[in-house]
């Protein structure tokens, strides 16, 4: 185990550089001067001289870069053009929105998606079946902003039960939560039946059924541990998209998150920021990833020797 | 393989037929878009603005006064044609990709599955905003962001294709016979490889759709009055308890579409998988 950690390990190191230097050149690539925009409007061309000095920007490349990463390793992106707030503390608030979002999504769609994929399996091939994935795929093929959309029309404004806007108490959790958790779902139902039909069929379930043992207990103890080996990789990638797609319901719900930071981010040329969550989403995405693949490696054993 | 007993195979999935009937109108659809629309898409009217469904409008019209049954119409041909074109770039460069990694083998295929590491590193939808943040909006960068975006897939399969198409018989005596290895693609791997990467794209379809519709709808794909069914969502949005009519029907459409595609997928899949005993 400690083996494959560290050859996992190994393996993120080039990912993280490539990503680090993503994030560098991204201001470097959008068309504006940085300078300039953090001058200000009236900025005299002298202003954006001394602004540029100050930034750094009239030093070679690689010295730019490694400075950035030094600061960035300390937690320093500067301050957000929009709001002037250190680009640390923006980022923190909407990474820790976004990411009370996309756990209690995981964790609806996880429970949703498992019943549906496991009720399906149990009743493999029959009307059931059908409509359970038939569903499980309308889950995967609606738009995420429609469904948003359509849960606000009707919770919020007609029946006017659930709010519709921003992180105010439990609540609030519901709608978006469902309406990010519908895909995930459906493709966790999908994996699950899978894994749940190759599962049933084997020796190991016939001999439990034929020592007498009652289906419940066959799914839950037998079946279900092994068909969900690779529902836990779906899984560790749907929270990493989770994280970082968000942007779509943050934005139709006004949730305050990282998601819709990074596209106002644009909007707004607020280059620091759009920097800063580059970075972290993708780090953020690694790592869970990792985390995934060690899970994986936990659960399954073959995969540690590979 | 021949075509008839896969037909006959593929036919039995009732669900893959409904989608391949809604691809087919939907493609035809958007093929003469602009000879069917009962109105033009972009002609406003403002005294006609937010009507309900009627019999003129069958799905109503919207904030200005346009017919949303033309704008859905001709948006199909707009939508289609970003998730066509986005695919299509992402299929050729990642089966590329793939199958050169998996034919040479050694280093190259080291490279190429470490560069696909790094390029899984950003989740889709935030790879294309950061792809538009510097490109600039509009339709041309949504679909080189989203073909961006969607390479590793294509990558991969094409590499697990080649790799087990190289394992096979035919290959090796081609080898043996003498064979250039530009003919042994050619003529032996890409065909091979083809049908599973047909299957990813179809499925790819799918998603290409949801992601240039959820982009237009931020505002960072297609620009107004342009009907690209996204964007048209979210001009309906101040709209959205009063006349809902405006983003109902472009959101439903989406979804019908999608649908289409990944069942029409799903089935294809179906069909190409070798079947176990079941």
């Amino acid at each position: 185990m400690g083996r494959y950690l560290a050859r996992r390990l190994l393996a993120i190191v080039p990912v993280l550089f490539v990503l680090s230097l993503v994030s560098f050149t991204l201001i470097k690539l959008i068309p504006g001067d940085p300078a300039a925009v953090l001058a200000g409007i009236n900025a005299s061309p002298v202003d954006i001289g001394v602004m540029r000095h100050q930034m750094g920007l009239d030093r070679p490349l690689h010295v730019q870069y490694l400075r950035f990463v030094e600061r960035a390793v300390a937690g320093d992106f500067g301050r957000s053009v929009r709001t002037t707030r250190p680009v640390r503390v923006e980022i923190a608030q909407g990474f820790s929105n976004t990411f009370q979002l996309a756990t209690v999504s995981i964790v609806l769609a996880t429970l949703v998606g498992l019943s549906l994929g496991c009720f399906a399996a149990l009743r493999r091939y029959t009307i059931y079946d059908t409509l359970a994935m038939m569903t499980a795929t309308l889950g995967v093929s609606a738009p995420v902003f429609w469904v948003g959309l359509m849960l606000i029309v009707l919770f919020s404004a007609d029946l006017r039960l659930l709010p519709a806007a921003g992180n105010v108490g439990w609540a609030s959790f519901i709608l978006p939560a469902v309406a990010l958790g519908l895909n995930s779902s459906g493709i966790i139902a999908r994996m699950t039946r899978a894994g749940m039909v190759d599962t049933l069929s084997e020796d190991y379930v016939r001999t439990a059924r034929s020592k007498g043992v009652t289906e419940t207990a066959v799914v839950i103890r037998h079946a279900l541990k092994n068909a969900m080996i690779p529902a836990i990789t779906v899984l560790g990638l749907q929270y990493g998209y989770l994280l970082a797609g968000a942007a779509i319901t943050e934005t139709v719900f006004a949730w305050p998150g990282l998601g819709r930071l990074m596209v106002d981010s644009i909007g707004y040329r607020d280059y620091p920021v759009m920097q800063a969550g580059v970075l972290v989403v993708g780090v953020g995405f690694t790592l869970i990833n990792l985390l995934a693949d060690l899970g994986y490696a936990v659960v399954d054993p073959r995969i540690r020797y590979g | 393989m021949t075509l008839r007993p896969l037909w006959i195979r593929f036919r039995r999935n009732r669900g893959a037929l409904l989608g391949a009937a809604v691809v087919v109108v939907f493609s035809v659809l958007g093929l003469v878009a602009p000879w069917v629309a009962p109105y033009d898409p972009l002609t406003q009217n403002l005294a006609q603005g937010l009507q309900p469904p009627s019999f003129a409008h069958p799905l109503g019209t919207d904030e200005v006064g346009r017919d949303i049954l033309s704008r859905v119409i001709v948006g199909s041909r707009i939508s289609l044609a970003i998730a066509f074109a986005s695919v299509g770039l992402a299929l050729v460069v990642g089966g590329s990709l793939g199958l050169l990694a998996g034919f040479c083998g050694g280093r190259v295929d080291s490279v190429v599955s470490r560069l696909l590491d790094v390029w899984l590193a950003l989740p889709g939808l935030l790879l294309a905003i950061v792809i538009i943040a510097i490109l600039g909006v509009g339709i041309d960068n949504v679909i080189i962001s989203i073909a961006l975006g969607g390479v590793p897939p294509y990558a991969r399969v094409a590499r697990g294709s080649t790799l087990s198409v190289k394992e096979s018989g035919f290959v090796e005596a081609a080898r043996s016979l003498g064979a250039p290895d530009l003919a042994i693609i050619l003529r032996h791997i890409v065909p091979n490889i083809l049908a599973f990467l047909l299957v990813q794209a179809t499925l790819g379809i799918a998603t290409a759709l949801l992601t240039a519709s959820g982009l237009s709808f931020l505002g960072l794909g297609a620009q107004p009055p342009t009907p690209e069914w996204g964007a048209m969502l979210a001009d309906g949005r101040p709209y959205l308890i009063s006349n809902p009519q405006v983003s109902v029907f472009p959101g439903f459409t989406i979804m019908l579409v999608a649908l289409g595609f990944n069942l029409f997928g799903d089935g294809l899949l179906e069909t190409v998988t070798p079947r176990k005993a079941r």
